[in-house]
């Protein structure tokens, strides 16, 4: 009966990991064979040359040019306030802070990470609202709004991640630091964080994909189909985002040919979102090496 | 010859239980002391409220006073304003299981050296070589200091915790169980470590085997239940019999 179990378990683990691998490979396949007929330069920049767009702000009228800077903007932007403030929190839950103080940290941060992204939209559109009728009647909604919204949603990811790489750490590391006469935040800096960094980094990973491909946030706080052929200039324009654009795709297009560069733009944004992984994933190694070396 | 750490009415609780009742403590210049006994008897927690590593632990409470000599002058480790680093700091600790930082061999010395003592590049590298010179590692790793550390074998790793707290130039060390998770040979080359060590470095060692607490040191204290129940000096380590008496007895 045992030997049973066994066997079913290994088998039941096999196929679960290779449906996995089937599915993703599935899908990519299923995205190129729909796009194939429309992947070239001019998808992305339509009768544009293509420095004249990337390099002199020349309009992108029929292309996806302008949908990829928004969207490579807004991760940024959304980065920059989710992974700094979530590494920061994530240490402090962990490492300072105690008893019931941090229980309730915790409790609110689960509250955050169980909030729909929907009702982050809302939040920025209300946010905005109220500013209008109050201290500044000439705002609106644009990148910066969708940024913050964004930062919002996936800054749990980012403190449970960091919470969790400190916590697993052995306990006799936390120790060590101490022990030697370290202070606490030496040990914590020079010791705890770079040992825990590759957690860190699934956390970070994890906050780059979800506001990569996130549209219920932005549709209320900016996004826009068509922003005038280019990608954002300032932080309160109003933008062009890939999940957006694949939305209204999707929702509105009249021909075949239009559903294609949706597909195409699915797979634009897949491929943006892997290189970003890659690029956070190598930013880690080197910084860890530089540690550990 | 002049007391190096004096432990007077010492107790301490984890919670609601008392862990330590009580203790009386001196130990000198020169000398080895091994704290001995059953496991839960309380001889970490003695060995670590020398320098407040208790404390690291919720619900930790400490009563009585700890003596020690930091730079030539007696200090109250538990006196209002007295520096926990720089206790710590004095007092060199080797853990049971080699606590190496998951980075190079150079990179175990160079974190807690820049940011306890400041020291520069150069220093480093004179202080490092010194330190692994005085535990016999400096050969076997000379021309692979950027290796990882866990490369290692689990008795070199050891060495290597020792060198590192030797490095960081202690007053005294705090050895618990260094030799616990070692095989016969590795626990051997410790031993001898332990023992040449004593004639710089004062040395209080807990030890989970009453025959490495009778080869190595000069005095034994007994631990059970929170209490110390025997004290015995070197010469009546060296007669078989009352070594057997006390095993006998408490273990």
């Amino acid at each position: 009966m045992r030997r049973v179990a066994e066997i079913l378990l290994v088998i039941t683990s096999w196929v679960s990991s290779l449906g996995v691998v089937a599915v993703v490979v599935a899908l990519v396949a299923f995205l190129v064979y729909r796009s194939a007929s429309v992947l070239d330069l001019q998808l992305f920049f339509g009768d544009v040359a293509w420095p004249d767009a990337v390099f002199g702000g020349a309009r992108v009228l029929h292309g996806i040019w302008p949908a990829i800077a928004g969207t490579l903007i807004l991760i940024a932007a959304s980065s920059a306030v989710a992974i700094p403030l979530g590494i920061a929190a994530g240490v402090f839950i962990s490492e300072y802070a105690s008893g019931r103080f941090r229980a309730t940290i915790t409790f609110l941060v689960d509250v955050l990470a169980g909030t729909p992204s929907i009702i982050m939209g809302l939040f920025g559109f209300s946010m905005i609202l109220l500013l209008r009728q109050t201290i500044a009647p000439d705002a609106g909604t644009g990148l910066l709004v969708a940024a913050v919204c964004l930062a919002l949603l996936v800054l749990p990811y980012m403190i449970r991640a960091t919470q969790n790489a400190l916590e697993g750490l052995p306990a006799e590391m936390r120790l060590l630091g101490a022990s030697m006469g370290m202070s606490h935040s030496q040990s914590v800096l020079r010791i705890l964080i770079p040992a825990a960094s590759r957690g860190i980094l699934s956390g970070a990973v994890l906050s780059l994909g979800r506001a990569a491909e996130d549209t219920a946030v932005i549709m209320l706080t900016g996004a826009v189909a068509t922003a005038g052929g280019r990608g954002p200039q300032s932080l309160t324009d109003k933008f062009e985002a890939l999940p957006f654009k694949i939305f209204v795709i999707a929702a509105e297009h009249n021909t075949a040919e239009e559903l294609s560069v949706g597909f195409a733009s699915a797979l634009v944004l897949l491929v943006l979102t892997a290189s970003l992984f890659s690029l956070t994933f190598i930013l880690q190694r080197s910084l860890e090496r530089l540690w550990k070396a | 010859m002049e007391s190096v750490v004096n432990v007077q009415g010492l107790s301490v609780w984890f919670g609601d239980t008392r862990v330590l009742e009580d203790i009386d403590l001196e130990f000198r210049q020169g000398e080895l002391m091994v704290l001995i006994g059953p496991s839960g008897s309380g001889k970490s927690t003695l060995l670590r409220a020398v320098n407040r590593m208790n404390e690291l632990y919720d619900g930790v409470r400490t009563a009585g006073e700890v003596t020690i000599a930091i730079d030539g002058r007696a200090e109250r480790a538990y006196g209002s304003g007295a520096s926990v680093a720089r206790l710590r700091r004095t007092a060199g600790m080797v853990f049971q299981n080699p606590n190496v930082l998951p980075t190079s061999i150079r990179q175990n010395f160079s974190i807690p050296l820049r940011n306890v003592h400041g020291l520069g590049r150069n220093e480093l590298e004179a202080c490092m070589e010194e330190a692994l010179r005085d535990v016999e590692l400096w050969d076997q790793v000379k021309d692979r200091l950027g290796a990882q550390a866990q490369s290692l074998s689990g008795g070199q790793q050891q060495r290597l915790c020792f060198a590192r707290a030797l490095a960081l130039r202690p007053g005294v060390l705090l050895l618990d169980e260094p030799t616990a998770s070692l095989d016969f040979r590795a626990t051997n080359r410790i031993e001898d470590l332990i023992v040449r060590l004593k004639e710089r470095y004062p040395i209080l060692a807990v030890s989970h085997s009453l025959g490495q607490a009778s080869r190595i040191a000069d005095t034994v204290c007994v631990l059970s239940a929170g209490r110390i129940v025997r004290t015995l000096e070197r010469s009546a380590l060296q007669d078989p019999g009352s070594v057997y008496r006390l095993a006998e007895e408490f273990f």
